[in-house]
């Protein structure tokens, strides 16, 4: 999509973008600026509430997060200090701006403005937003932007090492390339490094993570480590410096003026649920046929695009002036698409499991990659679905579920998002063909 | 008023109609159980109905590393029967594969398998799940119950009794060779026989026992109740506390048992122990490497009756993911060098355990249980109903694992009997596959591509 002649991707005024991707904290910290009058960092933190975040309660904000929130807030003009007070961030009392009386207005009434608010301004601050979206497709621009980040298997279960034992074994070796095959398998174009760089910048990053030092302080022999997750990490940060650096990979002219990278794996882990949030693009860790990070865009630069399937931000372009679009499709486009891909979504995976109630994340991941939609508009779409089916051209009965499969009760699952059906987290669907009366019907 | 009352009435014997008969087959002759359940009085979970020709080169490798004969090196005190297919789910087929050869050898206590050389008996051990086997010492009470529920320990009472001089030539010349349990197990026979069990025949075993260095306690059990397994179980076996089993167990099957068996003229026995992963897969770290301390202090150089003698033989099936957790232990130990687990020279103490080739395999298999269910001889060798088709598709759709198959064709016949199919077509098949999934929910990764993307957002008009 973007040319060598390309013009450069304007330089971000902030690289010190808050990591927490709970986007209502936003609105919520506003509110407490309403009511309380002022708010500094200590009263924010006692005010904001506890609150859902995927699948894990959280009862109170780091002071870190809410030190970040407020200069985010201040960086978007939405508060400001109280004229007369002192201004650093800690010490200030912060005030609401009128700016910020509007975006407050909208997250109450209007948030799906709100958030399409907060892409511009995430884009005038930070430029990311629209840089991410046309670093996917320019990756993988026959695979509409689809990219792989693999990680290794969930059969590979090597014991604990000994901290001092950070050797690159043929096991390392043989695993690293082995989830590179499985990402081009499932997805031709979804994982272009050659195999020669992705093998010697792995075990570079692995190499690097062995020299940091533990947590705990070092008694010979008695500390170790898990393997699988030493060479995950070294995975994501070779993925992520290989794709997503300052050039990209296989070209020579950069995005950005100066050296400075424009994303590193701490952000990049911190910017992927934002843009999810605000549909930007969607990812998944747990897709039931990838090993790694799926992420793919459900946004495009174009010049223009048929408004009864995209949105347009107008304020937000790329260097060469095409405009962001939002694929948010009218239900009318999209229903019969949408009942026959879940359909066929969940008879593969029924039949890879063998039950008829699977997992509904798994079920969305995959629709949401084959229509190139976001979580948010599967959502709507599956609670229209609910209200509608059984249809005549479509006889199946449908159930959704918010029981808990037990392999996604505990660790890394509880940080799943999940899906939202009015308002409730669910996480089962089952899906089954009625007996065709309606054709009997007719035939009689 | 009994007649009336339906809570004592008593069931009917209707006769039934065999709705299988069509096909010429008495029942459905496929098991409706996934596993081999070696007491059971069904042949079709209990491992009688066994295909041998499929597992020529397992066998002949078992026989390689485990069965001695005149003339070749001396067996393995350690191998390993790897299942290269626990990942797509059970029934592969190893545990009929070992129940085989311990029948085989038990049947002649291994007349034809050394040519008359050796007297060997075997045991088929199958941890239990739980974690009940996790210590050393549950796994050694888990060995002498199968030494005495394999009838092992039985078959030695048994030899003992024989040699013993109290049973007369023209008696011995009575006893059935294919079963010694009715005749020399049989205390009511023998006194048929007017042979003298209590003051002449237990008391000249005993002596034997004792001559031999068995504890005094455990000869006298053997002598009085080791002919019968199921008497020995409850006089003495049920009977031990784990306190004793924690001290005594390992004597008992190291040291007591082994004089026992060398009094008998057995030469070796072959522990053939089943699914290790559950002993293995409950332990911590520290468990795992005390456990392989402790096979090899028993079986390899520790101060036993077992290890002076090479006497017994360990067979462990393993998968690779009990590999990855056993290695570092079992090297650890030292066992590399007397069994390695990986590695080159892994093969030369290894039994592999494939999936089955469809094309060679799903004919022989399907018919030797057709076969055992015909109702007339003149139709063994057939496959009706099925078409040679079929049972290749059905290994093929079980992924080469057979018990996946027979539990896919019995819900085929099943249905061919409802729907009154004449022929059974492999497209029958794959529809009842795809409708019924018989399989194991499978965790490993679809290495297919992912469906295609339906729309284009680039060009979308």
């Amino acid at each position: 999509m973007l040319s060598k002649e390309n013009r450069l991707w304007p330089t971000p005024r902030s690289h010190e973008v808050a990591l927490f991707t709970d986007l209502t904290l936003y609105a919520e910290a506003l509110e407490l600026a309403v009511t309380q009058g002022t708010i500094t960092v200590s009263s924010l933190q006692r005010g904001l509430g506890q609150r859902l975040q995927k699948m894990r309660l959280v009862l109170r904000q780091s002071p870190r997060t809410v030190e970040r929130l407020m200069r985010e807030l201040r960086a978007f003009g939405w508060i400001e200090p109280q004229s007369g007070t002192k201004t650093g961030i800690t010490s200030a009392l912060h005030v609401i701006t009128l700016e910020g009386h509007d975006i407050l207005n909208l997250a109450r009434n209007q948030p799906r403005i709100f958030h399409r608010r907060l892409i511009i301004k995430m884009q005038e601050i930070y430029v990311i937003p629209g840089w991410f979206i046309a670093r996917l497709w320019q990756i993988n621009p026959k695979g509409q932007g689809e990219v792989i980040l693999p990680a290794p298997t969930a059969e590979w279960k090597p014991t604990p090492r000994s901290w001092d034992d950070h050797s690159w074994d043929t096991t390392l070796q043989a695993q690293t390339m082995h989830v590179a095959k499985m990402a081009r398998e499932v997805s031709v174009n979804a994982f272009p490094i050659r195999d020669q760089d992705w093998l010697t910048t792995v075990q570079a990053s692995w190499y690097r993570l062995s020299t940091l030092k533990p947590r705990q302080p070092i008694e010979k022999g008695a500390i170790s480590y898990s393997p699988r997750e030493r060479l995950a990490l070294a995975m994501r940060e070779a993925s992520v410096g290989l794709l997503f650096n300052k050039v990209p990979y296989g070209v020579d002219v950069p995005d950005f003026s100066g050296n400075r990278p424009p994303i590193y794996l701490r952000t990049f882990m911190g910017w992927c649920p934002r843009l999810e949030s605000l549909e930007l693009i969607f990812y998944s860790d747990w897709h039931p046929w990838i090993s790694g990070r799926l992420l793919f865009p459900v946004s495009v630069f174009r010049l223009s695009a048929p408004e009864s399937r995209f949105e347009m931000v107008q304020e937000v372009h790329d260097p060469n002036g095409n405009l962001l679009w939002l694929h948010q499709p009218q239900w009318e486009t999209v229903r019969t698409s949408f009942f026959r891909t879940l359909i066929q979504v969940h008879q593969r995976i029924a039949t890879k499991t063998g039950t008829i109630y699977i997992s509904l994340l798994d079920v969305r991941d995959e629709i949401c990659r084959q229509l190139r939609i976001s979580s948010f508009c599967f959502d709507r779409f599956l609670e229209l679905t609910l209200a509608e089916l059984p249809t005549e051209d479509f006889p199946w009965s449908i159930a959704v579920e918010t029981d808990t499969l037990e392999e996604h009760r505990g660790g890394s699952s509880q940080l799943r998002h999940p899906a939202y059906l009015n308002r409730v987290p669910h996480t089962l669907i089952g899906l089954a063909r009625l007996p065709q009366k309606s054709q009997e019907r007719k035939t009689i | 008023m009994t007649i009336n009352n339906p809570l004592l009435r008593r069931s009917q014997s209707a006769p039934i109609e065999n709705p299988y008969e069509r096909y010429g087959l008495r029942e459905n002759p496929f098991p409706d159980s996934p596993t081999v359940t070696p007491d059971s009085s069904d042949p079709r979970v209990n491992g009688a109905i066994y295909c041998r020709e499929l597992r020529v080169k397992e066998e002949a490798q078992f026989e390689r590393l485990l069965i001695p004969k005149p003339g070749q090196p001396e067996p393995r005190r350690i191998g390993l029967l790897m299942d290269y297919a626990t990942r797509r789910g059970r029934g592969i087929g190893k545990t009929a594969f070992l129940n085989e050869q311990r029948r085989r050898i038990m049947e002649d206590l291994g007349d034809q398998l050394t040519s008359g050389f050796y007297v060997l008996l075997a045991a088929h051990v199958t941890p239990e799940g739980g974690g009940r086997t996790r210590k050393f010492w549950q796994f050694v009470r888990l060995l002498a119950r199968s030494l005495n529920s394999n009838r092992c320990i039985a078959a030695a009472i048994w030899r003992l009794r024989a040699f013993s001089g109290e049973i007369t030539d023209e008696v011995l010349a009575k006893v059935d060779p294919s079963d010694l349990g009715s005749t020399l197990g049989n205390d009511e026979w023998l006194q048929s026989q007017h042979v003298n069990i209590l003051f002449g025949l237990n008391p000249a075993v005993k002596r034997a026992l004792l001559r031999s260095g068995v504890r005094e306690q455990v000869a006298e059990s053997l002598a009085q109740d080791g002919h019968s397994p199921e008497a020995w179980e409850r006089h003495f076996l049920l009977r031990q506390s784990d306190h004793w089993w924690r001290n005594d167990g390992n004597i008992l099957v190291f040291d007591d048992l082994v004089r026992l068996f060398h009094a008998a003229e057995v030469n070796r026995l072959l522990l053939l122990v089943d699914e290790i992963e559950k002993i293995v897969v409950p332990q911590n770290s520290q468990e795992r490497r005390t456990f392989t301390d402790d096979l090899r202090r028993y079986f390899v150089d520790g101060p036993y009756q077992s290890v002076y003698t090479h006497f017994y033989s360990l067979l462990l099936t393993i998968h690779p993911y009990i590999q990855e957790l056993l290695t570092p232990h079992w090297q650890a130990a030292g066992l590399d060098r007397v069994c390695a687990m990986s590695g080159p020279t892994a093969k030369e103490y290894t039994v592999y355990f494939y999936p089955l080739d469809a094309e060679d395999a799903a004919v022989p298999l399907v018919l030797t249980y057709l076969d055992y269910f015909r109702i007339s001889s003149h139709q063994k060798g057939v496959l009706n109903p099925f078409d040679a088709d079929s049972v290749v598709e059905a290994l093929r759709l079980a992924g080469g694992i057979p018990g996946h198959m027979l539990t896919l064709l019995r819900l085929v016949l099943e249905r061919a009997v409802q729907e009154q199919w004449e022929v059974i077509t492999s497209n029958q098949v794959r529809a009842i596959y795809e409708s019924e999934v018989p399989s194991e929910p499978s965790n490993e990764i679809d290495l297919g591509q992912l469906p295609p993307v339906q729309i284009d957002l680039m060009n979308e008009e």
